[in-house]
């Protein structure tokens, strides 16, 4: 066997075994999407992060809460439907009540072959009632499972 | 007086040399849910140049819990390899190269049962209905081929595969595209490692 012919079994058998290397990693990403909202105070013309106590969140017509009671927030993550285009979330801040409204469309992300498919949302309106909240701003529309902020709420 | 040069009044062979693809036949086993097989033809048609046809298929069953993916596709690839190496006697025939191909897939997936689970407002199972994709690349070639024994030869080449176009597709592209590698990377590096047998069509003096 030339030398040039042993290079090439050397070769071919390092390609095979790297080839035939499984990569099998658990899914490590998350499925969920959830809508951020951060909550703002507006003083003296500069926005500046705000905190709450005693906040309870939940989606209208479901039957558990996605936050009870919880102090010291300064955002929350409202899990969006994705058996719909829209869907109504009850805000409450220190006893006082709000109703926010999201309107979406939903698109299918293929995420890995371990993962496995999520569903991705893109905010086409909001809507909010004014009993606590002074305003809200989409800043990006786009919600997936990066956790980057969604909405700003001014307070 | 004659002057001769030893090898180019040598008789050299020509012929159509079709080769297999074999790095592809350990994942048949290994990884049974993506499936390719590939062959090759090329020729000689002028000093150290080969024209080179390479078609492929290739299909994907993948099943989990939570989804199924399936796709078959077939591709081709339409190129020359160019010799760089000096002929040598004790192996007139081997080659060291370059090379360039255009390629063209064409690939029809679908996904069943998918399954997106949600604690708060409830799971979904849906499905993403049959869709054909066309995909075209151009690869850049470099590598070896041996003979090894008369008329049979070995070679290995690593392919730089750059996306051209591909069908548009609003949900995702193909998870992979067997000929050419995941269906969302704009370029790839790829390898090939394949054996060759020349079918002797014509002696000639070089």
């Amino acid at each position: 066997m030339s030398r040039f012919q042993k290079y090439f079994v050397l070769l071919a058998m390092t390609a095979l075994l790297i080839m035939s290397c499984a990569r099998n990693t658990a899914c490590d990403e998350s499925l969920n999407s959830s809508v951020n909202l951060q909550f703002y105070r507006i003083t003296d013309g500069e926005e500046e992060t705000a905190s709450f106590d005693n906040i309870t969140a939940y989606g209208l017509n479901s039957n558990s809460l996605i936050y009870d009671l919880k102090d010291s927030l300064s955002s929350v993550f409202l899990p969006l439907n994705q058996l719909q285009d829209n869907c109504i979330f009850v805000l409450s801040i220190e006893s006082i009540v709000d109703t926010l409204w999201f309107d979406y469309t939903r698109k299918l992300d293929f995420i890995s072959e371990n993962c496995g498919y999520a569903m991705r949302f893109s905010i086409t309106s909001m809507e909010a009632t004014h009993h606590l909240i002074d305003s809200i701003s989409i800043i990006n529309p786009v919600v997936n499972n990066n956790e980057s902020e969604n909405i700003k709420v001014f307070y | 007086m004659l002057v001769c040069n030893a090898y180019s009044q040598e008789e050299r062979t020509y012929g159509l040399r079709i080769g297999l693809d074999v790095s592809r036949i350990p994942n048949w086993f290994l990884d049974p849910k993506m499936k390719s097989l590939e062959c090759s033809f090329d020729i000689e048609a002028l000093h150290n140049v080969y024209p080179t046809l390479e078609l492929g298929l290739g299909s994907l069953d993948i099943r989990k819990e939570n989804y199924q993916y399936y796709s078959d596709n077939t591709y081709f690839r339409v190129g020359a390899d160019y010799n760089f190496l000096d002929p040598d006697p004790s192996d007139r025939y081997g080659m060291a190269f370059i090379g360039i191909r255009y390629a063209h897939s064409s690939l029809n997936y679908h996904a069943a049962n998918i399954i997106i689970p949600d604690n708060y407002w409830g799971g979904l199972t849906t499905a993403i209905d049959d869709r054909n994709i066309s995909t075209h690349w151009i690869e850049l070639t470099a590598g070896m081929k041996a003979e090894i024994f008369h008329n049979f030869f070995m070679g290995w080449s690593l392919r730089g595969r750059f996306m051209l176009s591909k069908t548009k597709d609003e949900i995702m592209d193909p998870y992979k595209i067997p000929g050419y590698g995941k269906g969302h990377s704009s370029s790839i590096l790829g390898f090939n490692y394949s054996l060759y047998y020349k079918i002797p069509v014509l002696k000639k003096k070089s």
